[in-house]
């Protein structure tokens, strides 16, 4: 097994993939490269550096092909860089096989998008501590590409509801209320295409979740040299582990438009629901690209992310108690005085 | 829909809080009565006992409506602020898988709708 990244042809140095340009850039002479300058007329991959890595307590250990310092990585690491030069190492053996992934979206969004957009994330959150959007409380940037099975499945639901319509009108000294009752069934197809679900036990699925959606148009086959200046890692929840969670997300939809598609009425209850799930081939195993950022306040650490295609922006923010406490006082006072005025001049 | 109940939860909070303020109290006060005994009140009607008349009126009850609007006000603060702070807490895991249906390709393939009973409630006004 061994690690390797590409090295400018010009003047020797690590190169790393710039979102920007969508190629390699060389951080010390500039010289920039795509794809086609990586591989010689035979395919194989030209300029690598390269090291051998060794199993030691179930951990991978290995030299930066740069430095030379020891990194130790996990199983599941499929790109790193060395904490002593900043350096990337790719894992190739660990995109081979049944671990290949089919195809990649790229980074579009550079780090110091994603740290402008942290600063920026500020909307609607009117009880978060004013100095909590502050550079220096990032710890940690990261990019790193997840790995993620898409779904493509079919889905046949079949709801039941009963639904009711209610007429009220007044004749001589009664009241009458006339209340319909009515069975109604509705049963449909939908497709879904593509639906993701995180195939690494090490992020969170609230947080990959809420980053969605990516432009599957970008998709484009993949290539380890997209990883240079990135993290990556293979996945460690197979496909079969995540069908109940793609599976789960679509037959709710299906409820949901089978649901909304009932009209007419002036209250609904569903009574029974089934949804049969057929996924439709081979779920795809792709990377997709996001900017990972541990955030430091108060001695706690949130976990931020942005979406490196689309540039989306997610995570829980604190909440000033004070805040909130001055903003409930100052509604409870003003919205009790209007009642007062409205009660006294009525 | 969660927006619309919440609108609506504030607005019933509010009419009911109006409603319960403006419930009257009535009293009859005799016509030799102080000033400070007929304060806050509104004439309905004038009975006339033993050459001595007495005014229906219209009482409110102050430390009553200032209670309620501020139990009405406490309810709806705390609603607003609930609201408010669930904004600072957007990460979710997804429920649903919307952004990956294909529209072209929903096909509603049965639509019935049955009668099934009526029922017909008369009260006496």
């Amino acid at each position: 097994m061994g690690v390797s990244d590409h090295k400018c042809l010009a003047c020797n140095a690590m190169l790393k993939f710039d979102p920007k340009s969508q190629k390699w850039i060389c951080e010390y002479c500039g010289t920039e490269y795509t794809l086609k300058d990586f591989e010689n007329d035979e395919g194989n991959k030209i300029n690598t550096k390269t090291s051998k890595a060794s199993k030691v307590n179930g951990y991978m250990q290995y030299h930066c092909p740069d430095c030379g310092a020891e990194i130790v990585m996990d199983e599941n690491t499929a790109a790193t860089e060395c904490v002593y030069c900043g350096n990337t190492a790719i894992i190739t053996e660990r995109f081979e096989g049944e671990f290949e992934p089919k195809r990649v979206i790229t980074f579009k969004k550079t780090k110091e998008e994603a740290i402008e957009a942290f600063c920026d994330y500020k909307k609607g959150k009117i009880f978060m501590p004013k100095d909590f959007l502050n550079k220096d409380n990032i710890e940690k940037v990261t990019g790193v590409y997840i790995p993620f099975f898409l779904y493509d499945m079919i889905v046949d639901g079949k709801l039941d509801v009963e639904a009711m319509n209610e007429k009220r009108w007044t004749q001589g000294d009664y009241r009458y209320v006339k209340k319909d009752f009515f069975k109604v069934l509705r049963e449909g197809t939908m497709t879904f295409e593509k639906i993701p679900t995180d195939a690494s036990k090490k992020f969170s699925d609230d947080i990959m979740d809420s980053i969605e959606p990516f432009n599957y148009d970008e998709l484009t086959k993949f290539n380890s040299s997209y990883m240079s200046g990135f993290l990556a890692e293979k996945y460690d929840l197979n496909s079969n582990d995540l069908i109940s969670r793609a599976e789960g997300r679509a037959k709710q939809t299906t409820r949901d438009v089978l649901y909304s598609d009932i009209g007419g009425y002036n209250s609904k209850k569903i009574v029974s629901y089934i949804g049969n799930a057929n996924i439709q081939g081979t779920p795809e195993y792709v990377m997709l690209p996001v900017w990972m950022m541990n955030v430091k306040y108060e001695d706690k650490i949130y976990t931020m992310a942005m979406n490196g295609q689309t540039g989306k922006f997610i995570g829980n923010v604190p909440v000033s108690k004070a805040k909130v406490a001055g903003m409930w006082l100052g509604l409870t006072i003003l919205l009790t005085t209007i009642i007062i005025f409205v009660s006294l001049i009525v | 829909m969660k927006k619309i109940a919440i609108i609506c939860v504030t607005a019933f909070v509010m009419c009911f809080g109006f409603i319960l303020c403006n419930s009257k109290s009535y009293a009859y006060i005799k016509s030799d009565s102080s000033s400070s005994e007929v304060r806050n009140t509104t004439n309905i009607e004038t009975r006339k006992e033993n050459g001595v008349s007495d005014t229906l009126k219209e009482e409110k009850n102050i430390p009553k409506i200032v209670g309620i609007a501020i139990l009405c006000g406490i309810v709806l603060s705390s609603i607003i602020c609930a609201i408010l702070v669930s904004k600072h807490k957007p990460v979710k895991v997804a429920r649903t898988a919307n952004n990956y249906l294909d529209k072209n390709k929903v096909s509603i393939t049965r639509r019935e709708d049955f009668f099934i009973r009526s029922t017909i409630d008369k009260q006496a006004r």
